[in-house]
């Protein structure tokens, strides 16, 4: 029998067109930011947006990394980056190591309230974060964290944990329990099991929780604005920036702005992309 | 050489009983085969032996000592699983020498034990092969491997065999007759398929709803079924349950089954026999069949169907109001619907109290 030869019926050509016309939709944005940033001011204010430049230049890039005003001080974000960069990394760490081992120890253990401890996974989930800002304001208050980096791991971790608790309790209750069971014969302990067995197996998972956890956390505007203080995160610094309401919009700059805020995370998704699908579909992702 | 005691063990999940009050004695260098129906406890019973499981009573020693409340791994004894229980990210020879580095058992003599395993079980030229990359049956043949470097007090098998197909399942079953008799350890082996249990036990145990009904070496079990229950299960075709009445014929204890008159001179009574009483009658196929010297006559029968198995041919005969099944010879020179002439060897029969199911 030979293989029917692929022939593009009716819906299909519908199919293709939708998903051309939705992949034009989201990225037309991106092309925006991409041509807008490397435009001289005049080019924005003369040319169409969409037009490409002319004139390519990268000065708004440097401007918005190290010599755009925010306020009174002239110093880009680059100030920024360095706080945002010493919140997420910690707290990506910190929130997908204790994914990991909860997820691990709800479904390979038996734990005495552990039906409990999900069911409050699950709600912690579906909590509003506007919900909490006053009693984690109050909270950091007492810990004398608050408008710290400090307190802003903390928190990130604490929010980040009840979405990586149930990505890895939805990958680890797949794993067979024979395996489990068969390295416990082997006389391999809790941490020796996670180790040697299960971590193995779980780079498409963790692919998948670090690069959420890291734009959740990196992007994350709300929790910054509120407890980040005198020194906050790149994103607040970028709303203060475009919204700096003194002299000409120089919307390029503000663009570059957004390409440098966004890069991070999006290489961290590009990074993680080999895993990154195979994972979604093992985690039950939303 | 050490034994394996399991003394009254008790566990519930949650309002679910699924061992209660199970002992069973395992001697040094024996295998016992242990079989149920699903859901009767038998994983159970394996998974508190191995300590993969918190026991709510009971005691589980080997070699006289107490291990019940030790790890899995500080009991010395192995595993083989159903399936899927290799390491999915290892090599074949990681898989045999986890254990062993878990251990700290030096490098050196994990290498030649791996060596010594790889080639009783004929897996030196696919060591290097990850899981997924095996077949079913070279996948169980490493998961022996990994059971056998220990060097064990006790083997443990959970259905073992049950996902393979029959000729890998008859290959590998003396693969573990083979390995077992090397390592005179001794060894509990769970499967819920009687003609596996039959075929590699010393010892047989029937178990129930969280109870063992019956130990014994295969042949008594298959001869003197303690129970209906274990009558019906042990054996293919299951035994022939008839219900009867007893009664006394010229001071000589005989069955009532319609017409018919069944005496029972040499039948071994556990309780004195009771005139008058139902029982129900067990008989094996192989009991059953054309009359011939010693055997009773049961009258003619009509035959419903005929299931050629090769060797013999099992005939399904209406006996009044019961469906029995005889083992006829492999030409039986009969066909549906035939009447004919059909005798049992009444010195071979099982008679079980209808209330209790136990052996009368």
């Amino acid at each position: 029998m030979r293989a029917r030869r692929a022939r593009f019926s009716a819906g299909e050509a519908l199919v293709w067109a939708a998903l051309g016309l939705a992949g034009l939709v989201f990225l037309l944005p991106l092309y925006v930011v991409i041509v807008t940033a490397l435009k001289p001011l005049a080019a924005i204010v003369d040319g169409s947006m969409l037009a490409p430049p002319r004139d390519w230049t990268i000065a708004p890039l440097a401007k918005a990394w190290s010599g755009a005003c925010i306020g009174a001080s002239c110093e880009g974000l680059r100030g920024g980056f360095l706080t945002s960069l010493r919140i997420t990394l910690p707290a990506v760490a910190g929130s997908v190591a204790i994914g990991l081992v909860s997820g691990y120890a709800l479904t390979q253990w038996r734990l005495p309230g552990a039906r409990l401890a999900f069911a409050l996974v699950i709600v912690a989930n579906v909590l509003p974060y506007q919900a909490v800002l006053l009693p984690v304001a109050l909270t950091l208050r007492r810990l004398g964290l608050f408008g710290t980096v400090e307190g802003l791991v903390l928190v990130h971790i604490a929010y980040g944990m009840p979405y990586t608790v149930l990505l890895f309790r939805n990958f680890f209750i797949g794993v067979p329990p024979e395996i489990v069971a068969a390295a416990r014969v082997d006389g391999a302990g809790f941490w020796g099991i996670l180790i040697h067995v299960l971590l193995p197996l779980s780079w498409p998972i963790l692919a998948v929780a670090v690069a959420l956890q890291f734009t959740a956390i990196w992007n994350d505007y709300l929790f910054s604005l509120v407890f980040g203080g005198p020194n906050p995160p790149v994103t607040v610094r970028l709303n203060n920036l475009i919204n700096d309401g003194v002299g000409t919009k120089e919307y390029n700059v503000n663009m570059a702005g957004v390409l440098l805020v966004a890069a991070p995370a999006l290489l961290v998704y590009w990074l993680a992309g080999r895993w990154f699908v195979r994972g979604l579909t093992l985690g039950g992702a939303r | 050489m050490k034994d394996l005691s399991l003394a009254d063990l008790r566990l519930a999940y949650g309002s679910v009983t699924a061992l209660d009050g199970v002992s069973l004695e395992i001697a040094p260098g024996e295998l016992v085969a242990l079989v149920g129906p699903s859901g009767c406890g038998k994983s159970s019973l394996l998974a508190a032996a191995a300590g993969l499981v918190d026991l709510d009573g009971g005691r589980v020693s080997i070699g006289g000592r107490d291990v019940t409340g030790l790890e899995p791994g500080e009991r010395n004894v192995s595993v083989v699983f159903q399936g899927l229980a290799l390491y999915p990210t290892m090599s074949a020879a990681r898989n045999v020498t986890f254990g062993m580095r878990m251990r700290g058992v030096p490098r050196a003599e994990a290498q030649a034990r791996l060596i010594e395993a790889a080639r009783l079980l004929r897996i030196e030229d696919i060591l290097d092969r990850r899981p997924a990359q095996l077949s079913g049956g070279q996948r169980q043949r490493v998961a022996i491997a990994r059971a056998l470097v220990r060097d064990p007090d006790a083997f443990l098998f959970d259905e073992p065999l049950s996902s393979l197909d029959a000729a890998l399942r008859a290959d590998l079953r003396d693969e573990i007759r083979r390995v077992h008799a090397r390592t005179q350890a001794c060894a509990l082996y769970v499967t819920h398929d009687q003609a596996e249990a039959m075929a590699l036990g010393d010892r047989l145990a029937v178990m129930r709803a969280g109870r063992i009904l019956q130990v014994g070496t295969p042949r008594e079990v298959y001869n003197r079924p303690q129970t209906a229950f274990v009558a019906g299960f042990v054996g293919a075709p299951r035994m022939n349950l008839v219900p009867a009445r007893l009664v006394a014929e010229a001071g000589v204890p005989a069955l009532e089954l319609g017409d018919h008159r069944l005496p029972l001179p040499g039948y071994a009574w556990s309780e004195p026999p009771e005139p008058g009483r139902p029982v129900v009658l067990g008989l094996r196929a192989e009991d059953i069949g054309r009359p011939r010297l010693g055997s009773h006559s049961l009258g003619a029968m009509r035959v419903v169907s005929l299931e050629p198995t090769g060797a013999d041919t099992l005939a399904r005969l209406a006996w009044g109001e019961a469906a029995i099944v005889a083992r006829l010879e492999r030409d039986p020179g009969v066909g549906a619907g035939d009447l004919v002439e059909i005798a049992a060897d009444l010195s071979r029969a099982s008679l079980f109290c209808p209330r209790t199911e136990r052996r009368l």
